[in-house]
């Protein structure tokens, strides 16, 4: 299909065989930040954990929950902007993101010497839509400018994990703690353009890709106390798919170079690799009032193929800063300063398929109303940064005219509470 | 050097105990005595009943030292407490600004009927607990029903001392 | 010299959250997680009392499930009127106690949360006068005052008000809330029956057991002589009672610390025989 049509506009992946788009989670591994008490810490919560959002972070934490049986819920409302400057001829492109769900439910239970408990989370939910309308813009033909290039994007993704718990205090010092989630990604793609040339020709490519993977997700920790008032976790956890498919339909109408139209339809049962992801944190409980926390995560490499297409993706290192302070028994505020850095490779210019490489960074603050056994906690997140993209142009003998410059911003607010018998 | 050191201060500010401040404290118990050194031996300066108010106490260990007639005195810890006397029975409770007063009444008078209540078994079926556990409300009626009015607890404690 | 771009923000945290730490072995493994929404132990509202009567009622009423009352109304009208001397002197004002002298060949005296207290028939048998009964009492008393299962269980009251409704709404809180009540009484039997307190709890116990004794004007040597008595005649301890010299010793201490005199106060040793002579 690719040698009998001529490429109108010098988008990457416009007409390539079935690429993976620039998918809003793709890139980044701090999406939507989990958890009521963790959230509000921007994520610094490896080495707290102490309650029902633990599960999530460091199993081993739950360990150290108290009250009876405990459940905490969140529900988020989730905003992401992403704007690439100067794309086709001094025009833009923007693309937002909005999701509201509710994205954190757990409970967790004594047993014996263990506590268990179930927990519920959606890490990565993306709605993200494109609806823009360029006129007057070059083509790759001589002569011939195109009159309007419209486009429609809806891309959304969204992961769920939901599984069991269990946490075992060895001794006053130490505990340890897993979490198996079940893994469970649906990610859904419409790209629609259509491009009119000034002859009045036209090119019209549709493609749709649709992912759906099962999987299961453990997380393995520790948790460690090796002073009064410090505690040191530490996690392991890795995605692991066990049956994905992929499905991948594009069309194509035009009548440059004469008249065709193609339908082409294919399958996948080629598999996601994701990284494994290692976490150390360290939390220093000043006093009842204060509770300081500070996280830092590796990302380990990626590269795998889907439909002929190879995917790099470097290791990432972040850090959270979260901060929890009690103004009374009844009124507590939490902050925290975290990064989300991208797991992209430098941006070359020589790319074959769209790629973006943005480094966010963020913060996060929410307020708590305790009282004499719930909690509800209001806030919010916000992160942005800059970076660099490569969406259109295939100048191979000046690559660095194919980057663009990218700048993106997203914000969530929450809502969540919890409950102690 | 400078920044570790910045560092170090910062820590220690974070650190740093709040001052244990003066407390006030309420009489709990019925009577408490009021004594001269923080000993059960030392003189009784005085007795102080159930509500009293001490504005500036300061706890140390087992005591309590107040100001009483311009002097120091010692109030055991164990008859006293930084909230003011609470009240449930039902004839004492005084009215609250958020109706909890009406819900005390009603929860005095009703306690057997809750405690039948729970899991919405009937009064019999409540002996044939879950988990095999036997249980007897029948016998904790019996319990209960023996009480003490305070003019006999006086004619107890006035015949005692033998 | 270094530069503000390359000054690790990090690893300097995360020194200067080390810095501080005690040398010491850490404490108990949760005390110092506890937040200041949930460490408020000294101060309970009434919905908490409440809750912690209605838990003692069930927790009662499973102890004479097990163990018969013994039938006799002078005895337990009796008793009722010790104890209630020496709660006189508690600062739980709030609470109506209830004792009672159950059936038993051991040993032994229990308290549930709310104020209902127990003495083994054996127990009773084995004391010489109103003194050692009153320390007895004092010492379960302590245990009520000190709230020393509530707090173990965290049993808290519900609280009706339009934050909790709301928080119900976005948690979805329901009939769990009975379940983990059930759950709570069951812990509780294993407390009292079986497991027993913590060793500083039994302590606190016994310290504050000494000092009400005497503030009720009772002969403080009482709890010590049975004590004694009890430690020649039981074989071995059981639970995570201290050994009983343990005991003799600490009270002694804390008579000595607190200025409690032994050899005054009031000993009723002819009234307590007339009382329990069911029992002999």
């Amino acid at each position: 299909m690719k040698s009998r049509v001529i490429l109108l506009l010098a988008f990457l992946a416009t007409l390539a065989a079935t690429p993976r788009p620039a998918a809003a989670d793709e890139y980044h591994y701090v999406n939507i930040l989990v958890g009521d008490r963790a959230s509000g810490m921007a994520g610094a919560y490896t080495a707290v954990s102490d309650d029902p959002s633990g599960m999530f972070y460091n199993p081993a934490g739950i360990a150290y929950a108290s009250g009876r049986n405990i459940s905490a819920s969140v529900n988020a409302y989730h905003v992401t902007n992403k704007t690439y400057e100067k794309v086709i001829a001094g025009n833009g492109w923007k693309r937002t993101s909005s999701s509201l769900l509710p994205n954190y439910f757990g409970v967790i239970q004594p047993l014996g010497k263990f506590k268990v408990g179930v927990s519920y989370a959606v890490p990565e939910s993306s709605l993200e839509n494109q609806d823009q309308i360029f006129y007057d813009l070059p083509s790759t033909l001589p002569g011939i400018t195109v009159d309007k290039y419209a486009i429609n994007y809806n891309n959304s993704d969204t992961n769920n994990l939901f599984g069991p718990s269990v946490a075992l205090e060895v001794n006053d010092q130490l505990a340890v703690g897993a979490t198996l989630y079940v893994h469970k990604r649906n990610s859904h793609l419409i790209f629609n353009q259509y491009v009119l040339l000034s002859d009045a020709r036209y090119q019209w490519p549709s493609q749709y890709l649709e992912t759906d993977e099962w999987g299961i997700r453990p997380i393995v920790g520790v948790m460690w106390s090796p002073a009064e008032r410090l505690s040191v976790g530490l996690t392991a956890a890795k995605t692991v798919v066990l049956t994905s498919k992929t499905l991948s339909q594009n069309t194509i109408s035009t009548d440059v170079g004469g008249a065709y139209n193609d339908f082409v339809r294919k399958e996948s049962d080629a598999r996601r690799e994701y990284p494994y992801q290692f976490k150390a944190g360290a939390a220093y409980f000043a006093t009842p009032k204060l509770l300081l926390s500070a996280d830092v995560s590796y990302f380990t490499p990626e590269d795998y193929t889907l439909f002929g297409v190879n995917y790099e993706k470097d290791p990432v290192i972040n850090g959270a800063l979260g901060v929890e302070y009690y103004f009374s028994p009844a009124w507590a505020v939490r902050a925290g300063l975290f990064s989300d850095r991208s797991n992209s490779p430098a941006i070359t210019g020589r790319e074959d398929r769209m790629v973006e490489q943005i480094d966010l960074y963020g913060g996060s603050l929410t307020v708590s109303r305790f009282t004499r056994n719930t909690s509800i906690t209001a806030g919010g997140s916000f992160a942005y940064g800059d970076g660099q993209a490569h969406v259109y142009g295939g100048d191979q003998a000046n690559p660095e005219n194919n980057i663009q410059d990218v700048s993106a911003s997203s914000w969530t607010l929450f809502l969540s509470s919890s409950y102690t018998y | 050097m400078k920044r570790t050191g910045l560092i170090v201060l910062a820590a220690g500010c974070i650190l740093a105990a709040p001052a244990l401040a003066q407390e006030t404290y309420y009489v709990q118990s019925a009577t408490t005595l009021l004594l001269a050194k923080p000993a059960m031996n030392a003189t009784v300066l005085g007795r102080a009943e159930r509500g009293t108010v001490f504005r500036e106490g300061a706890r140390q260990g087992n005591w309590i030292k107040v100001q009483y007639n311009g002097q120091d005195a010692w109030v055991s810890a164990l008859t006293t407490t930084t909230s003011p006397p609470r009240l449930l029975t039902a004839s004492d409770a005084p009215p609250t600004p958020d109706g909890e007063h009406t819900r005390l009444r009603s929860r005095a008078s009703a306690q057997p009927a809750i405690v039948a209540g729970v899991k919405g078994f009937v009064y019999e079926d409540r002996n044939r607990a879950s988990s095999g556990e036997r249980v007897d409300f029948n016998a904790l009626e019996k319990m209960e029903a023996v009480t003490v009015t305070p003019e006999e607890l006086q004619a107890f404690i006035a015949q005692g001392g033998q | 010299m270094m530069t503000p771009r390359s000054f690790p923000l990090l690893p300097a945290l995360l020194l200067s959250l080390c810095l501080p730490a005690a040398v010491c072995a850490a404490d108990t493994s949760a005390a110092w997680r506890t937040r200041v929404s949930a460490l408020d132990t000294e101060n309970y509202n009434n919905a908490d009392i409440l809750e912690e009567v209605r838990f003692g009622k069930e927790i009662a009423a499973r102890i004479l499930g097990r163990y018969k009352l013994v039938d006799d109304q002078k005895l337990q009208r009796y008793v009722n009127r010790v104890g209630a001397v020496v709660a006189q002197q508690t600062c739980r004002s709030e609470l109506t106690f209830h004792f009672a002298v159950i059936e038993s060949s051991e040993i032994n005296a229990y308290s549930t949360p709310g104020g209902y207290i127990f003495v083994t028939s054996a127990a009773v048998k084995l004391m010489r006068d109103e003194a050692e009964l009153a320390g007895v009492l004092a010492h379960e008393l302590a245990h009520v005052c000190e709230r020393h299962i509530v707090t173990e269980l965290n049993l808290r009251g519900r609280d009706e008000s339009g934050v909790s409704s709301l928080v119900a709404l976005i948690g979805g809180a329901s009939d769990s809330a009975k379940v983990a009540f059930n759950q709570s009484v069951e812990k509780a039997i294993d407390l009292v029956l079986r497991d027993g307190y913590k060793r500083e709890d039994e302590m606190r116990a016994d310290e504050d057991a000494l000092l009400y004794v005497a503030m009720s004007g009772y002969d403080p040597a009482g709890l010590d002589s049975y004590l004694l008595r009890v430690s020649t005649t039981k074989a071995e301890v059981g639970k995570t009672y201290p050994r009983y010299d343990t005991r003799r010793q600490l009270l002694q201490k804390v008579a000595a610390d607190h200025g409690v005199v032994s050899g005054s106060g009031r000993r009723d040793a002819a009234r307590f025989s007339g009382a329990t002579q069911v029992l002999q």
